[in-house]
């Protein structure tokens, strides 16, 4: 079964930059076990050449591309940050998906777990909290199903959104739990409570 | 590549014949308002049906449910022409799984469909990751391999049995190249083909761009491949990225991929079309003359081959 790690470490070389710098650096060392010689050989070579920095870049502009489609609001609000969030993500989260909308939810997860120092940390984690939830509520709505999705927000989420448009400086705290719901005229958001 | 060395397969060609559709343009839903005028000048389109489906995973039930919204835009069209199925989602060199579920959702879709002859790429993208399977989303290169041979040809006969149409397999583009291979590119397809029945979708636009990157003589490549096998021809175009000529499915096919195609296509005798594929993204830069200007020089190139072939 060494093509079953050979396809996973070439994989990995075409995707994750410090895997590939540590192959060139230590060599065979860097491998993992279970690959014959002719396997090393090429992942040895693989490491070397040009074209596997130039299938990351394909890689990453796909992923970047799903990201431009799904979380809008957080591709404005992180503007010129974008890239090296999204580098940043892209080395914590292995590529698991197809679909724009998984990746965008993970993004989003990403974000809300680890936000970036700027701009604002966790008025980023309440554009996320927003844009994962009409992520979700759009996938179930695709699988036929309406849902709603509780979210609690670190500020008034109508404030962040103006915040995100530029039409007003960076509200203060103000924890608000905010249910969205599915309808026919779209994503409907009511305010659950204040905490 | 180092040198070609020209091969022919005794084999009959089993996996392609295929109806001599005609001209064909890759669906796209940014393409619909030029597909609704300009229609009169296909003979058929090619569907992603991963695009028009929702893969929820291999855990869910039902995994796949149809992408409605997409559906209901392509639906429509698929009655009054003929739809050639391009799948992107088998991944059918991954070593450590097969998705035979995939398998039997492309059975239904082209069923549904009623698709002449269907097809996939020859590489993968999935692979063993260490927190769970990745998906790289781009199609990585298969080792030339008498133990990738191994890994196709039942897999390929699976495939055959359960989708009772020609299957093909499109040629790849690769940046990365795996290197001490048992075969030169042409003398694996010939194989695989001969081995396991399946056609090509020989993608003259990946080969341009291979050759290019990769520095070898394309019409070598051409000469040693067993064109017999060519059940569809893809065309595309391109763009210069850091030293790299990509294959990005933007604008008209250079004009070498032109002479490529009138190499080929007096050889190609088993062909049922030629695809021209345009990424959505590059859809509003295309001038809709110059799109139509590719379907035109397709369908010269398409009434020349019939009237030879008459």
């Amino acid at each position: 079964m060494s093509l079953v790690v050979f396809q996973s470490q070439a994989a990995l070389m075409a995707t994750d930059a410090d895997f590939q710098r540590s192959v060139r650096r230590h060599g065979e060392a860097a491998l993992a076990t279970g690959l014959d010689k002719r396997e090393r050989w090429r992942l040895l070579r693989l490491a070397n050449d040009p074209g596997t920095r130039m299938t990351r870049t394909m890689y990453r502009g796909f992923r970047l591309s799903k990201l431009h489609a799904t979380v809008p609001l957080l591709c404005r609000v992180l503007g010129p940050r974008l890239t090296s969030c999204a580098l940043h993500y892209f080395a914590a989260c292995s590529p698991f998906t197809f679909y724009f909308a998984d990746e965008g939810v993970a993004f989003c997860d990403h974000l809300i777990a680890t936000p970036p120092a700027r701009p604002c940390p966790r008025l980023l984690q309440d554009v996320a909290r927003y844009e994962r939830a009409v992520l979700l509520l759009g996938m179930r709505a695709a699988d036929g199903k309406r849902s709603a999705e509780t979210v609690h927000f670190a500020h008034d989420p109508a404030a962040v959104l103006a915040w995100v448009l530029g039409r007003q400086r960076a509200p203060p705290p103000c924890p608000t739990t905010m249910r969205a719901i599915w309808s026919d005229d779209g994503i409907v958001w009511a305010a659950v409570r204040s905490r | 590549m180092p040198g070609i060395i020209t091969t022919s397969s005794p084999q009959p060609v089993a996996g392609t014949t295929l109806p001599p559709l005609g001209v064909g343009l890759t669906w796209q839903g940014g393409l619909m308002p030029f597909i609704a005028r300009e229609g009169h000048r296909l003979d058929y389109l090619e569907a992603v049906p991963d695009m028009l489906w929702l893969d929820r995973g291999p855990q869910r039930r039902p995994r796949y449910r149809d992408h409605r919204e997409a559906l209901a835009a392509f639906a429509p069209l698929a009655q009054r022409v003929p739809v050639v199925a391009h799948s992107i989602g088998l991944s059918i060199g991954s070593a450590h799984r097969f998705d035979r579920a995939h398998v039997e959702q492309m059975r239904a879709w082209t069923t549904r469909h009623a698709c002449p002859w269907h097809s996939d790429h020859l590489s993968f993208h999935l692979a063993q990751g260490q927190h769970g399977e990745m998906n790289a989303g781009f199609t990585l290169p298969l080792p030339w391999d008498e133990s990738t041979l191994d890994l196709l040809v039942p897999r390929i006969a699976m495939v055959r049995q359960h989708i009772p149409l020609p299957f093909l397999l499109e040629t790849n583009v690769y940046y990365m190249r795996m290197e001490q291979n048992d075969y030169h590119e042409p003398e694996f397809l010939n194989q695989l083909c001969a081995r396991s029945g399946c056609g090509l979708v020989l993608d003259l636009h990946n080969v341009y761009c291979n050759a290019r990157n990769h520095r070898f003589d394309p019409f070598a490549f051409m000469a040693a491949l067993d064109l017999r096998h060519v059940g569809e021809i893809h065309l595309a175009g391109g763009m210069e990225l850091d030293g790299f000529y990509l294959d990005a499915h933007r604008g008209t096919p250079p004009k070498e991929v032109w002479r490529l195609l009138d190499w080929v296509l007096p050889r190609a005798t088993n062909l049922g079309g030629i695809t021209f594929e345009l990424f959505k993204d590059w859809i509003d830069e295309l001038p809709e003359k110059n799109l139509i200007g590719v379907l035109e020089r397709m369908r010269d190139s398409w009434q020349r081959l019939r009237r030879n072939a008459a």
